[in-house]
């Protein structure tokens, strides 16, 4: 049980917010406590509407008790959470103090990179004290093809399985496994993605394909529990929607030839935004941080990395010539943009074709056998 | 039994009364305590004022907890509550809401301290930037202008 209890001081003034009706008396305010009024609505003439504008300075950042401030500001996401901290010093050391940044993702090697056979691991590349300590797993890999990782997401990796005909969600880190009910002819040579983790109610898989000799965008959707895919066709002038990301509800699809369009999982519906396409250069990822869309530009063996971000008041991609402060994950089966971590990994793009903690040279470019995957909130148990 | 409910009464730190049954007043935590340790017919809270106490009192007469013969309180009555404290919350100034917390943060009323802190919470995902949060709630920023720069700089995309 929580309790609370601490002084407090009022807002008001007490005696003019009552009905004149009332016998009224005086309070004293409580001692060591000031206040201050920046505009003065207190008397009897004054309308209501007059008085709701009023502020009383000091009450949200001097007087407002450490916990309550703490309590309010645990509420906003990590975007708000920073701008409540250049609000004032005090908000800035609440802000900072209950501020939730997802942790720095991981690299998952379904197998060992110079054997091409072995057992696979995970690291952590970023961790400052063991950054090439490997992280054996105990885990079937050979049920699907390393190079057939689709799509990562809250610790769980969809891929196909060694046969193609069907599909495998699981979960390095807790080595959790789901197979999925077996799609459409279609599935064999379908792109794939999911919005959460199975084990969330808001779980969504989706297959996306063209369909050969019609003009037709098919996508196939899946819900755990469910024994089969739900088929959606939809009319589509396009070709060549080939790299996907989940981002506020919906799933945006960029083409090959620069267009956006967005799937809605929860109305079935198929949109194409009013973007002005634009031809990036391959290789391309897609990306989401805090429900604004980053797509990224690289060579697989250089650091000319172009980023952009979708306007989405003005529909047109702008180029960033800075991070502005994030990281970048970067890797064909998922990408991920992360804040606020040390100052070295800040504005810096981790593409997943190197190897980290070797220094040693690749014998092939693994680039889609390796993935970026989001640890869990307990992963340090989990290993 | 309809009759025999219990009455108790409460005052504001600026004499005004509310009666309320017991089961209104069970709601706050303190209250709780204070009925139970000190069974007298009336209980001054030197912390509320008048006006504040009589929100705090609308607020528990809707939300006390109804069981009749058993029964749940159904989903549609969830629904139901959950639109009254939308409008409960609605037109309330900001001055309202801050003495609204102090009042639940001391009477230990934990879903009206929750309501009115998401409230708080939803006025600051409102405004645009920094700016639009000290000019909403009223606070002079003591950063000075290097400090603030500073800031901005570390998660410049935040604030893009």
């Amino acid at each position: 049980m929580r309790t609370r209890r601490r002084n407090y001081t009022t807002a008001t003034e007490p005696s003019s917010s009552l009905p004149e009706a009332l016998t009224v008396k005086p309070i004293v305010p409580k001692s060591g406590t000031k206040r201050i009024q920046s505009c003065n609505a207190k008397g009897k003439g004054t309308k209501s509407k007059k008085k709701k504008k009023c502020i009383t300075t000091g009450l949200w950042d001097r007087l407002i008790p450490k916990d309550i401030l703490e309590e309010i500001l645990s509420r906003l996401g990590l975007k708000d959470n920073i701008q409540a901290s250049a609000v004032c010093k005090t908000w800035c050391e609440s802000a900072v103090s209950v501020r939730k940044v997802p942790c720095r993702p991981w690299l998952l090697h379904p197998i060992d990179d110079w054997k091409l056979t072995g057992n696979p691991y995970l690291l952590d590349p970023l961790n400052p004290h063991h950054p090439s300590q490997k992280y054996k797993l105990n885990f079937p890999y050979r049920r699907f093809k390393p190079d057939g990782m689709s799509y990562s997401r809250d610790g769980w990796v969809l891929a196909k399985s060694s046969t193609r005909m069907y599909s495998l969600l699981f979960n390095p880190f807790t080595n959790k496994l789901i197979c999925l009910p077996k799609g459409s002819v279609y599935h064999l040579r379908s792109r794939l993605a999911f919005s959460a983790a199975p084990t969330s109610t808001s779980c969504v898989v989706i297959s996306y394909a063209r369909l050969p000799t019609t003009e037709e965008f098919l996508i196939e959707t899946w819900q755990p529990g469910e024994d089969t895919w739900t088929t959606h066709r939809f009319e589509n002038s396009f070709r060549g929607w080939d790299k996907c990301v989940f981002s506020n509800g919906v799933f945006y699809f960029l083409s090959t030839c620069g267009c956006l369009g967005v799937f809605d999982p929860c109305e079935a519906t198929w949109n194409l935004l009013p973007v002005k396409p634009f031809l990036f250069p391959e290789p391309v990822f897609i990306m989401e941080h805090e429900g604004d869309i980053f797509v990224m530009c690289s060579r697989l063996n250089s650091n000319n990395h172009i980023v952009f971000k979708l306007n989405m008041k003005r529909n047109v991609w702008e180029e960033k010539r800075d991070l502005g402060g994030l990281t970048v994950f970067a890797s064909s089966t998922g990408s991920f943009i992360r804040a606020c971590l040390s100052a070295e990994d800040m504005n810096r793009i981790y593409p997943s074709h190197l190897i980290y903690g070797s220094s040693r040279p690749p014998k092939t470019d693994l680039s889609n056998r390796v993935a970026w995957v989001e640890p869990p909130q307990n992963y340090m148990d989990l290993l | 039994m309809e009759n025999e409910k219990k009455m108790i009464t409460l005052k504001s730190s600026d004499d005004v009364t509310f009666e309320v049954e017991e089961a209104v007043v069970l709601e706050s935590q303190f209250l709780s305590h204070l009925v139970q340790d000190c069974p007298a017919p009336e209980h001054k809270i030197k912390e509320v004022t008048g006006k504040i106490l009589s929100k705090v009192v609308e607020y528990c007469e809707k939300h006390v907890v109804v069981v009749v013969d058993g029964g749940d309180s159904s989903s549609s009555s969830g629904d139901d509550l959950k639109k009254w404290d939308d409008k409960f919350i609605k037109e309330m100034d900001l001055s309202t809401v801050y003495d609204l917390i102090a009042a639940a943060n001391y009477l230990n009323i934990q879903a009206l301290l929750d309501l009115m802190c998401q409230r708080v919470a939803d006025v600051i995902t409102a405004c645009k930037d920094h700016k639009e949060i000290r000019e909403t709630l009223g606070i002079v920023s003591d950063y000075t202008a290097e400090e603030e720069a500073e800031v901005l700089k570390e998660n410049e995309w935040a604030f893009d």
